[in-house]
């Protein structure tokens, strides 16, 4: 009771209330350990990652939101007078990734933060150096958030970054609304999480492909090389990057890039596609056709006769007719639609079968076949896995894609001349 | 002489002594200025007497009929010569009983009852005197309750005379069961306190705790229900209000009839209803009386704007100092860009647009009618205006103020509004300092003072803490009428059906009667 | 000294389940301390038969003295001293559990969101709240408990309704590869953790239906244990074994990594808060059980002069116990978390049981 005694002091309620008053006190007194006005702050839109071909350092890009430009947007009268660039791209480089970010610090006037970089972009050199120390940082620092998405730049990073959109504040915004849109509509580059990129590399048989972004000489413009005029450089200003195609990887470190058609094989046989168009020609006259994908299922089963591997691959794509160079009447002749569809499945065919050999010749199983025999049949795999990079490239295709064209629009033929 | 030797001669009898009684009212009243003594002489002897009154008190033709009985309608009866006390006898059963008479014998009885606006009659040679009743005192008309008004609902509220509101609420609970009881409290005021409830519906405990709670009360003066409320509360020291204080006849005949009590005060038209929870602080009036579905939806509105009135700025404040990434990308670009240039810290800049809306409230309050608007006016668009524009505030804690200003007008009880605007500081200086964590924190040291607070014996917090989801049915969502057939299972446990089931309405079948159309 | 609050069976169940489902969901020990990856699910279900037999053993004993706490009850079957020996073992592992459940998550908010904030103002506000809830008594602890239950399942059901449509089932595929071993490894931490239940000693008493305590106990076990399937298999099937795996806090780094939609993409607050809510009931129950169980030993007529000293002990100890993060986590590996918890049980509860059983067989015995 003697130590009790003194804490009864606290019993009493006149005395509990005095005790609350005391904390509340302390806590004003000592917080503020992590305060941190948000004008004080920088936020990061996009960040890259780079190695220094010299010394062998990581070299980090960030693409600094500027706030000024957006307060003078909205009419504060406030901010500065002068016209401000709506971001700023900043480097550094260091022995760690970290070390780089690290190393910005003595350049920006405000404190880096970083939660907002939803776009990561890879440089070739690193790629090809090996990803995972990059992957590492991503995952540990908690200011990084694994929803960002990891891009391959296939030339200079700073260039992809300082490039001018006509449509949106900065580019760090820009090429996160691009991946987005550029998925939604097309599939032909592989856009992933960096959670799922984290997840594929510790997946036992699969490898990374991880969506490329090329970086345009930004003198060819929509008008090609002509020198444009003052008035035409408003409206022309040439698209700064595009998007397509892939970077294929064995482990960590990229081996190869592949073509939209490759990426978009990798689609196929995950069951990924959402939208995608083909050309296919006319089975009539072989003028072509456009049909939009819009669902495709696929099923992939393994068949193992001691060292043979034989990969069932089962395709169901249904597709609409978006528009018809050619004159012919595809819809109401019955014959003629499905040798339009069996065109359409074999086009489908051939992108698989160019991936795979693609896979093949880069000894890179991007579209995880490994993984598929591992999670069907994971005793198998643990007498394959030691093999397997020379398995798959002897591995036998069994390819079986069913291509149905079910809507065609709002007409059912073409306008009839007359 | 000090006050508490006055009371104590207060406690002496009248004499037969006609002087010296006028002598010691008028000593006792000091020479008041209102203070008025009619004396008369009546019948054939002149047997001197007087009729003391305060002026004001009393209606001057009042007086005047008195006198006449006195003095002119006493001859009429033909008696003779009667002696005082005859004389008194006379007054008392043949000539004034349609006054509401009462005999009294001593000064304490007489001066309360002077103060009281009573006709005082002393007569020479009786050691008593006659009271001829009150005829009621000058007051306000029932008007509508300006601070608590509904869109659909009855229109009158209390007013100041404890009589006219015990008769509303009789008025609406025609049964012999409504027992009213009676206290008279305050030492030199003499204020009527009244306690009422539904006999047989009400714990007959809870009537007992607070009969003796309001016993307990030893004061000079109650001026309003507030002294009473601070006099018989479970916990003084909460920002909570442990009681229901309104004007309206209707909140208290339901309260009544759910079996809970209510104290009337004399002199003020705020009238407290108790025990209640939380949650009843935030029902209106309206909520019974409109469509139920859409009660439901204000319902819930109410208990979200009080809750973002405690917690919004504090909040604001811990995400926007300490947890920028909970921001969707946009959102926080656009605030950092609007925070740009301001001078103060977020924490501090917040505080001085609470503390200034705090004061402009008041303002509104303690301001004529005429000039609160333009208040208002200087003050939500010039001052918040003008800040902006001078880079003194951002625009989104502009927005927050209001907003957490909106959401704390809408809460019917105007004191849990102002709990939760108390609260909101603490909030604001726990976000401020330690984000949100001390919001976890402060939220938990909230909910445990709530979950041990009392209304009169009954759990404050429920029917959430302690979780009584059975009575859901009337915090979150508002049951149709024919639906709610049990009273609060805490307050009404006496009786707690409240109504038979099976009276949902439905139309008659087709198969018996054919539509209407058919028919016409 | 007899416990004169009562609260409901129903309120005990409260309690319990977020007490439970706020430590395992912290860790996730079934993924984090073994290897059993992409089955982990298997694993949290084989966790509630085993935490199911732990609970009976701590429970059912008391249900045979339904108005006496372990202190009482543990003095009529092995005489008083021995029983205060026993007692001091059961309220030393409520300290220890109490104490580590604040480190983890001190340590994760230090980690996730205020870097710089030492650790032990966080600990030491947490059970603070937790002190002043105990200090009130059990009926405010259950009271609390019961209003923030509505608000925990509804944190919880939210976080993980809005993930569900990213979850790839393929991440759970194969199913018992390497066969049951890793399983049931993967169990043994989270069945151990389930010691926790040892406030049922000195709660049993407060019920109003004490004899019914087991089977509450084993409804909240059981809300819980699914709670737990479903975030494992959510956890897993979106973040992958090996991620999940090698992070620290599983389900908080899964919620974090996610985007629902554009405006809707950080909401681990939700988990976030409601495992500050599960905790703030869990320590406070603990520390009230301590501070009861305490008093009783000692003989004291009231155990309210306890509580804040215990509550110091405990923020003392929750910094002070572990040296680091690496040391916390390795305190539940298998190998030292079972033994440990194991021996609390031998030198406390078979004793007890023994004594209890020859009693019941001696007055058998009497009887015929």
């Amino acid at each position: 009771m003697a130590v009790g005694s003194w804490y009864c002091v606290f019993g009493g309620k006149q005395q509990r209330r005095l005790l609350i008053l005391f904390l509340l006190l302390a806590i004003a007194c000592a917080g503020c350990w992590d305060r941190r006005e948000p004008e004080l702050l920088a936020f990061v839109l996009a960040v890259g990652f780079d190695k220094d071909r010299d010394s062998g350092d990581y070299k980090i890009v960030a693409q600094i939101f500027n706030p000024l430009a957006m307060s003078q947007q909205s009419g504060g009268e406030g901010a500065g007078g002068q016209d401000k660039r709506p971001s700023w791209v900043v480097e550094a480089t260091g022995r760690t990734p970290f070390e780089a970010r690290k190393n910005l610090a003595p350049m920006v006037s405000r404190e880096l933060f970083w939660s907002y970089a939803r776009v990561v972009l890879i440089s070739e050199q690193l790629a090809r150096e090996g990803i995972r120390p990059v992957m590492d940082l991503l995952e540990r620092e908690r200011q990084f958030r694994l929803i960002a998405r990891p891009l391959i730049v296939e030339g200079d990073i700073s260039k992809a970054l300082v490039s001018e959109y006509p449509l949106e504040g900065c580019s760090g915004q820009a090429l996160l609304r691009q991946l987005e849109t550029g998925d939604k509509m097309r599939s032909i580059a592989p856009v992933i999480e960096t959670r799922e990129l984290i997840n594929i590399l510790s997946q036992p048989g699969r490898d990374l492909l991880i969506a490329r972004l090329g970086v345009r000489n930004p003198k060819k413009g929509v008008l090609g090389e002509r020198k444009l005029d003052e008035d035409e450089k408003i409206v022309a200003t040439p698209p700064p990057i595009y998007l397509g195609g892939g970077a294929a990887f064995r482990g960590d470190k990229m081996v190869g890039w592949i073509g939209n058609r490759e990426a978009r094989a990798h689609h196929w046989v995950l069951g990924k596609v959402r939208r995608e168009t083909l050309v296919v020609e006319s089975p009539l006259d072989g003028l072509p056709v456009s049909i939009e994908v819009f669902r495709a299922q696929s099923n992939m089963k393994p068949k193992i006769n001691g060292d043979r591997v034989t990969m069932q691959i089962k395709l169901q794509v249904k597709g609409r007719i978006q528009d018809q160079v050619t004159a012919s009447d595809l819809v109401s002749n019955r014959e003629a639609l499905s040798r339009l569809e069996l065109r359409f499945a074999t086009l489908i065919a051939n992108d698989i079968k160019a991936a795979v050999k693609q896979a093949q010749e880069l000894n890179s199983d991007f579209l995880g076949f490994g993984n598929v025999i591992y999670r069907l049949q994971p005793r198998e795999w643990e007498q394959l896995k030691s093999d397997w990079p020379q398995l798959l490239s002897q591995m036998k295709l069994d390819l079986n894609v069913e291509a149905k064209v079910t809507v065609a629009g709002l007409i059912k033929e073409p306008v009839r001349i007359k | 002489m000090v006050i508490s030797d006055r009371q104590a001669r207060l406690n002496t009898e009248l004499s037969h002594n006609l002087d010296a009684n006028i002598n010691i009212i008028t000593e006792l009243y000091g020479n008041s200025a209102d203070l008025t003594i009619h004396p008369f002489k009546a019948g054939p002897d002149q047997i001197p007497g007087a009729v003391i009154v305060l002026e004001g008190l009393v209606r001057e033709d009042s007086i005047k009929a008195i006198q006449r009985v006195i003095l002119v309608d006493s001859l009429k009866l033909g008696l003779e010569a009667p002696k005082p006390q005859e004389f008194y006898q006379l007054l008392k059963e043949r000539l004034l009983p349609n006054y509401d008479l009462t005999e009294l014998d001593n000064f304490d009885q007489l001066c309360e009852n002077l103060s009281a606006g009573h006709k005082i009659l002393l007569l020479t040679g009786v050691a008593k005197a006659l009271d001829c009743g009150v005829e009621g005192y000058q007051t306000r008309a029932i008007e509508e309750p300006t601070a608590e008004t509904v869109i659909r609902g009855p229109r009158e509220g209390f007013i100041e005379n404890i009589r006219t509101n015990t008769a509303m609420i009789r008025r609406r609970l025609k049964t012999p069961n409504l027992w009213i009881e009676s206290y008279t409290i305050g030492d030199l005021t003499r204020t009527e306190i009244n306690l009422a409830y539904v006999k047989g519906l009400t714990n007959e405990k809870l009537v007992a705790e607070v009969r003796s709670r309001l016993q307990r009360i030893d004061i000079d003066g109650i001026l309003e229900s507030g002294y009473i409320e601070e006099f018989i509360e479970d916990d003084p020291f909460t920002v909570f209000p442990q009681m229901i204080r309104t004007e309206r006849p209707d909140l208290i005949t339901a309260g009544l009839l759910e079996g809970r009590i209510a104290v009337f005060t004399e002199g003020t038209p705020f009238v407290l209803l108790a025990p209640i929870n939380l949650w009843e602080l935030l029902q209106a009036p309206d909520d019974y009386y409109e469509r139920a579905t859409i009660a439901m939806f204000i319902r819930n509105l109410r208990i979200f704007a009080y809750w973002s009135s405690i917690l919004l700025p504090g909040v604001y404040v811990a995400i926007v100092n300490f947890h920028h990434e909970f921001l969707p990308t946009e959102l926080a670009l656009r605030i950092a860009a609007t925070r740009e240039g301001v001078p103060f810290p977020v924490l501090v800049e917040v505080l001085i647009m609470e503390l200034a809306f705090e004061m402009l409230r008041e303002a509104g309050i303690r301001l004529p009618q005429a000039i609160g608007s333009a208040i208002s006016i200087v003050g939500a668009l010039i001052l918040g205006e003008a800040a902006i524009r001078a880079g003194l505030a951002s625009p989104a804690v502009i927005i927050i103020v209001a907003m957490t200003a909106i959401a704390s007008f809408t809460v019917p009880a105007f004191d849990l509004g102002i709990s939760g605007r108390l609260l909101l500081f603490v909030f604001l200086v726990l976000g401020g300092t330690i984000g949100l964590f001390g919001i976890q924190l402060g939220l938990l040291l909230l909910l445990i003072h709530l979950c041990s607070l009392r209304s009169f014996g009954t759990p404050y917090f429920v029917p959430m803490g302690p979780l009584v989801v059975a009575d859901w049915g009337d915090v979150f969502i508002r049951t149709w009428w024919w639906k709610m057939l049990r009273r609060p299972r805490l307050v009404g446990s006496q009786e707690l059906e409240r109504q038979p089931p099976g009276q949902r309405p439905r139309p008659k079948s087709r198969d018996e009667d054919g539509d209407y159309e058919n028919k016409s | 000294m007899k416990i004169k609050a009562k609260i409901a069976n129903r309120q005990l169940a409260f309690i319990l389940f977020m007490m439970r489902t706020t430590v395992t969901i912290a860790l996730l020990p079934v993924l984090t301390t073994a290897d059993a990856a992409q089955d982990a699910w298997l694993a949290a279900i084989a966790t509630f038969i085993g935490s199911a037999l732990m609970l009976i053993a701590i429970s059912a004993l008391g249900v045979r003295y339904p108005d006496q706490t372990l202190v009482q009850y543990g003095a009529k079957l092995v005489s008083s001293w021995p029983a205060k020996v026993i007692s001091l073992v059961i309220l030393s592992a409520l300290l220890v559990i109490a104490a580590t459940d604040v480190r983890i998550y001190g340590e994760m908010l230090i980690t996730g969101f205020l870097v710089q904030t030492p650790l032990v103002f966080i600990t030491a506000g947490m059970v603070f709240a937790a002190a002043v809830a105990a200090w009130q008594g059990i009926e405010v602890i259950a009271r609390v408990a019961g209003a923030l239950f509505p608000v925990f399942l509804l944190m919880l059901t939210l976080s993980l309704t809005m993930v569900l449509p990213l979850v790839e089932l393929k991440n759970l595929q194969p199913v018992l590869a390497r066969g049951l071993m890793p399983v049931i490894k993967g169990s043994i931490t989270p069945t151990a953790i389930a010691a926790q239940m040892l406030v049922l000693t000195i709660l049993i008493p407060a019920l109003e239906k004490p004899r019914r305590a087991t089977g509450t106990a084993l409804w909240a076990l059981l809300g819980s244990s699914l709670v737990l399937v479903l975030i494992t298999i959510v956890t897993v099937g979106i973040l992958g074994s090996d991620q999940a795996n090698r992070s620290i806090f599983p389900f908080y780094v899964m919620v974090r990594s996610i985007e629902v939609t554009e405006f809707i993409q950080r909401i681990e607050a939700l988990p976030v808060f409601a495992w500050g809510f599960g905790l703030f009931v869990g320590i406070a129950t603990a520390l009230y059980c301590l501070a009861q169980g305490l008093a009783q030993v000692l003989g004291l007529s009231d155990y309210r002069p306890l509580v804040f000293p215990l509550a110091t002990i405990q923020t003392v100890f929750s910094v002070q116990a572990y040296k680091d993060v690496f040391e916390l986590l390795s305190f539940f590996k298998p190998n030292i978390i079972a033994p440990y918890v194991l021996t609390w049980f031998v030198l406390s509860l078979v004793p007890l049981w023994v004594a209890h059983t020859i009693r019941q067989l001696f007055v058998q015995k009497g009887e015929d």
